[in-house]
């Protein structure tokens, strides 16, 4: 039998979601305030201070919401940790890698080039979703081989050479 | 008006490998049009604007209709729009007739996509007309109504599409201003002087935030595993007689007019054409048991949906939901701009439109039926080949769409954003809108606003424009009338979704958006005993979702019972988390 807890931490996620936007609309409001006025009515920053109120509104009725609906009502669960299925998780490992190798593999993409870029990106990618040895070899290479015979050859898109330019 | 429906056979091959594409991409689960049309898009990069609409085209429809093909054989639905398809189809599959099913598919979706195409081909070079007298303030109200529209369906909450509405406009807000020449929210960076590009916002909002999605996701929730045979194919034509012309009739027009509404979109199409369907029958029980008119209904009402988009598309500029949304910026990318204008200065384009709409659905008819294996063979494509061959593609196509690494963070960071925002419950596809329309939004406010002097009420002085707005708050209001229908198939809180199967009430782990997926099922209790009515569902769940209804019919001497359960909500989360 699967059991779950509610994670403390994110026990009111639209309190937390509520919160983070609160910081967003008032950041994005801020820098609104520096665009200049410009000639004619309404200018240029009419509308970022518009929207910077409305999300501003609409972010304290989540964080309201979310802090009066309490733990009871959670979208969120936070998996025991005996439990298997930490799926369920707010940022599930797999996912986790999965950004920073995409993040690697955009990092990378010039210096190394698209070629080792790919191959390694792809073969990470294989792993992170459960293939084999012989899977990560395999798709790595018909992915790579596949995006630069359309990319490069029918497309004619200059695709970085890196270290093997 | 175009004149000639048949292409040039130049583009043929265009339309027959977007036709293709879309159907392969759109059957493998959790892979929706959406997803589709914009890992795709940068493959029209080089094409001229005639064989890159064509293509597109090719793969909207090509997506819409190969949804369904998960859905029949593995219960899976391909994209949210077949979810409803699923109900029957699937269960005519497990009485082994799953070739008859995707057959009655592939044909209520030819049927659906035609009748959808000639009310295209006849309404939107008129409603295109109108538009054409449309000012600013007009213009203005018809945006805030494709907004809010978009908000209101958001299956979560209302509030929670407004933000992302929001944020989506205030996307659109990076880069010089229409009207000054005045950086805005560029933080130095040349790359967002011209605002922040649509493509690799459209990679990351759909294909990344979906990568990562899949990654954190358990195997066996969108595991392809062996479809089931495709046998029965030779009856199909049979079960199509007898569901009866009139079901193929009225579930196109209502696919057609749900398609024009902004926001609505297949899913939408396809549920209140099953409902019908069921309401006016006289076996409403029997829908979910695998009848032939629980697949025509939703498939022939989410191809004609496909027509009925592309309406507001054309004539005024306007997508109406996501997939639209991101043709739109197809077209935007190859120098075609829709709207008003698309009838008159760019016509010559509307043929290959047209020619490639109609046919599409012609080779989905013909496509479908002779490779109807093939198709269901691609379900079980393994997510070790899928999702890392859809990870490099994002990225490369990302670096293509601009050329620079910066298009590859930014599609990363938008991946990572949308993310973070579906976990927490908030849509994604109203920020795709908002980024997309907010430019028209701010234009159209402030030159209504120059043009009057200052004066507000120049947006309320058309009756256009006032309809438009009233329209526009009315909207929202008229959100929990729609869900309290919904309930009747499936009431939606959050991720979880219950579903009355033929002879059990089943609790099920659903993530709906941007791409639709399908969690652990749980056995609630046993609704063999509930019976249907004649003109009634037999359960509800009240509107604040605290309480269940089932009403079961009466077993003599015993008076009608009613089964009341107490904060359901609650107790569907227990049930789901606990197994």
């Amino acid at each position: 039998m699967t059991s779950f807890r509610r994670g403390k931490a994110l026990a009111h996620p639209d309190a937390a979601s509520g919160a983070f936007l609160l910081v967003v609309a008032v950041a994005y409001g801020a820098i609104g305030l520096r665009i200049p006025p410009g000639a004619g009515e309404p200018g240029p920053r009419a509308l970022p201070i518009v929207l910077a109120a409305a999300l501003a509104v609409l972010s304290t009725w989540v964080l309201v919401r979310g802090l009066r609906s309490g733990a009871g009502t959670s979208s969120i669960d936070v998996p025991d940790p005996t439990d298997d299925a930490n799926a369920r998780r707010p940022f599930p490992r797999e996912a986790s890698l999965a950004v920073i190798a995409t993040l690697l593999c955009v990092a990378f993409f010039q210096p190394l080039g698209f070629v080792v870029t790919s191959l390694a990106y792809a073969g990470a990618l294989v792993w992170l979703f459960g293939g084999n040895r012989r899977m990560i070899v395999g798709v790595s290479v018909a992915t790579t081989a596949g995006l630069f015979v359309f990319f490069r050859l029918i497309l004619g898109v200059r695709l970085p050479p890196g270290l093997l330019g | 008006m175009p004149t000639d429906l048949f292409l040039d056979a130049a583009l043929w091959p265009y339309l027959v490998g977007g036709v293709m594409l879309g159907i392969v991409v759109g059957a493998v689960p959790g892979l929706t049009a959406t997803l589709a049309i914009a890992l795709l898009l940068p493959l029209t990069f080089g094409l001229s604007p005639e064989r890159a609409i064509v293509m597109m085209t090719g793969i909207f429809t090509g997506g819409i209709y190969g949804g369904s093909i998960a859905a029949i054989t593995l219960r899976i639905p391909g994209a949210p729009a077949s979810a409803m398809t699923m109900l029957d189809g699937h269960a005519m599959a497990m009485r082994g007739k799953a070739g008859s099913a995707i057959a009655l598919a592939t044909f209520s979706s030819f049927v659906g996509g035609i009748v959808g195409g000639v009310v295209l081909v006849l309404f939107a070079p008129a409603l295109a007309r109108v538009a054409l007298g449309f000012q600013s303030p007009e213009m203005f109200a018809l945006v805030v109504l494709a907004l809010s529209a978009v908000a209101t369906v958001s299956p979560d909450s209302f509030v929670k599409g407004l933000i992302s509405t929001t944020l989506g406009v205030m996307l659109a807000t990076v880069g010089i201003d229409q009207l000054v020449p005045v950086p805005r929210y560029t933080f130095g960076s040349i790359n967002l002087l011209v605002g922040v590009p649509l493509i690799p916002v459209v990679i990351g909002l759909f294909a990344v935030s979906e990568l990562f999605h899949q990654a954190g996701e358990p195997a066996h929730v969108t595991e392809t595993g062996s479809p089931i045979a495709t046998g029965g194919l030779a009856e199909w034509w049979a079960d199509a007689r007898r569901v009866g012309w009139v079901t193929f009739a009225k579930s196109s027009v209502i696919g057609t007019l749900v398609g024009a509404l902004p926001g609505a979109g297949g899913a939408m199409a396809a549920f209140l054409s099953y409902s019908e369907a069921k309401r006016s029958s006289p076996h409403p029980e029997r829908f979910g048991t695998g009848v032939p008119v629980g697949i025509v209904a939703p498939e022939a009402a989410n191809n004609a949906m496909t027509g009925g988009a592309l309406i507001p598309l054309l004539a005024f500029g306007i997508p109406g939901d996501a997939v639209t949304a991101v043709i739109l910026g197809g077209l935007v990318i190859h120098g075609i701009t829709p709207g008003p204008q698309l009838f008159g200065e760019s016509a010559h384009l509307l043929e290959p439109l047209f020619g490639a709409y109609f046919l599409s659905y012609v080779l989905i008819l013909v496509l479908g039926l002779l490779l109807l294996p093939l198709f269901s063979g691609i379900t079980r494509v393994p997510r070790p080949v899928i999702f890392p061959l859809i990870g490099a593609l994002a990225v490369v196509a990302a670096f293509t769409s601009e050329g620079t690494v910066f298009a590859m963070y930014l599609t990363v960071a938008v991946g990572v954003g949308a993310f973070v925002l579906r976990r927490f419950g908030y849509p994604v596809i109203p920020i795709l809108l908002g980024l997309i329309l907010g430019p028209m939004l701010e234009a159209n406010f402030r030159r209504s606003l120059i043009l009057s002097e200052g004066d507000p009420t120049v947006f309320v002085r058309s009756p256009v424009s006032l309809a438009l707005l009233l329209a526009a708050i009315v909207l929202p209001a008229c959100r929990g009338r729609t869900q309290g229908s919904v309930a009747h198939a499936g009431r939606r809180r959050g991720e979880t979704t219950s579903v009355v199967s033929p002879d059990q009430f089943v609790a099920v782990e659903v993530v709906e958006d941007p791409t639709f997926s399908v969690g652990r099922r749980s056995v609630l209790f046993s609704a063999a005993d509930f019976l249907a009515g004649p003109t009634h569902a037999i359960y509800d769940v009240r509107s604040d979702g605290e309480a269940f209804v089932m009403i079961r019919t009466a077993v003599p001497p015993r008076p009608s019972e009613l089964i009341l359960v107490q904060n359901f909500e609650h107790e569907l989360r227990t049930s789901v988390s606990t197994r």
